[in-house]
């Protein structure tokens, strides 16, 4: 199976985010009523595997092990198959 | 006695360390290109230097902590070597795990270059023992990420167990924020793994080692002394300048 991942890795709610408090005072500034910005990184993949599990276990690896630090980052992933 | 200086693609305070080890100490000093498949066995000490390694992408060091050159480090590092992390090698130790905690863009997102007053809260360190703790010494700090962050829970694990060994701080020693140019939790610029062999700092001390360099431009080489005393202590040190 061939898949593509949307992958979002965001900081925790824990660790304040410099540049999404930056963000927002400028959209305030800017006369937006905007309360709250968080800052992340998108990032999308294709992959292959034998099955979904499998390339849901390595999805997971790469996730947690490589595209996001755990100390102060969550991440979250939709996969859809890729037709051939 | 031999350093080994780690060279990533992006690394560009290597040579700063090369001239720190070789010329300055006169003591063996090779590079060791990241990509080498070479044997770290005849190696005492380890550097990884500050700079850029692959362009900060994703994470400051998380591309280079992936090296394979790296896991051979960690088994230097896991039978005892000493191993110096500055600037960005501090953020390639933190990606490793071998130091624990995380380093979140400066608080003003500004890089801050400038020189700034250290408290050495550890001096029983392999890296620190030619200084004396709540000694203030001045060493230039050139970073974008130095926001150090940890969470509450590790942080009692890191006092309790005396890891933070540097903290930014004001002229007389305080502990202020005003003096916390980045905004890491209580003010931390060093911190050493459990087993006492493993050191990350933000600020250069290799930039401050000759009084060539400007004023107060030598507290740099007290972190180098005492590498060096661990040496001399085992007798097994090549005569190098004076330290």
């Amino acid at each position: 199976m061939k898949g593509r991942a949307e992958v979002r890795v965001m900081l925790k709610d824990t660790v304040s985010d410099p540049q999404g408090e930056t963000l927002q005072r400028s959209l305030v500034s800017k006369g937006y009523d905007v309360s709250r910005v968080r800052a992340g990184k998108f990032l999308q993949l294709e992959l292959t595997g034998y099955s979904r599990e499998d390339i849901v276990a390595r999805l997971e690896e790469i996730c947690s092990d490589i595209l996001s630090n755990p100390v102060i980052e969550d991440y979250e992933y939709d996969l859809e198959e890729v037709l051939e | 006695m031999k350093f080994g200086i780690v060279v990533f693609p992006g690394s560009n305070c290597d040579r700063d360390c090369f001239w720190a080890t070789s010329n300055i100490l006169g003591h063996p000093s090779e590079f060791i290109w990241h990509g080498d498949d070479r044997d770290l066995s005849s190696f005492d000490i380890l550097i990884l230097p500050g700079g850029f390694s692959y362009g900060d992408y994703l994470r400051p060091g998380a591309i280079a902590a992936l090296s394979p050159l790296m896991e051979r480090v960690r088994g230097f590092a896991g039978s005892g070597g000493l191993v110096l992390g500055i600037c960005n090698g501090f953020h390639v130790l933190l990606e490793m795990g071998l130091l624990p905690g995380a380093m979140l863009p400066n608080r003003n997102l500004k890089f801050i270059c400038r020189d700034v007053n250290i408290r050495v809260e550890n001096a029983s360190t392999p890296f620190t023992s030619k200084l004396a703790e709540g000694q203030v010494i001045s060493l230039p700090i050139a970073h974008g990420l130095g926001n150090y962050y940890l969470d509450q829970q590790e942080l009692k694990v890191l006092n309790r167990e005396k890891r933070i060994v540097l903290r930014y701080c004001d002229e007389e020693g305080n502990i202020v924020d005003e003096a916390n140019h980045n905004g890491s939790v209580e003010n931390i610029a060093g911190v050493i793994n459990p087993a006492g062999n493993v050191f990350g700092l933000m600020p250069h001390p290799e930039r401050a080692m000759e009084a060539l360099v400007g004023p107060q431009r030598e507290d740099g080489r007290a972190f180098f002394a005492s590498m060096l005393d661990v040496f001399k202590e085992r007798g097994v040190l090549d005569a190098g300048k004076e330290t």
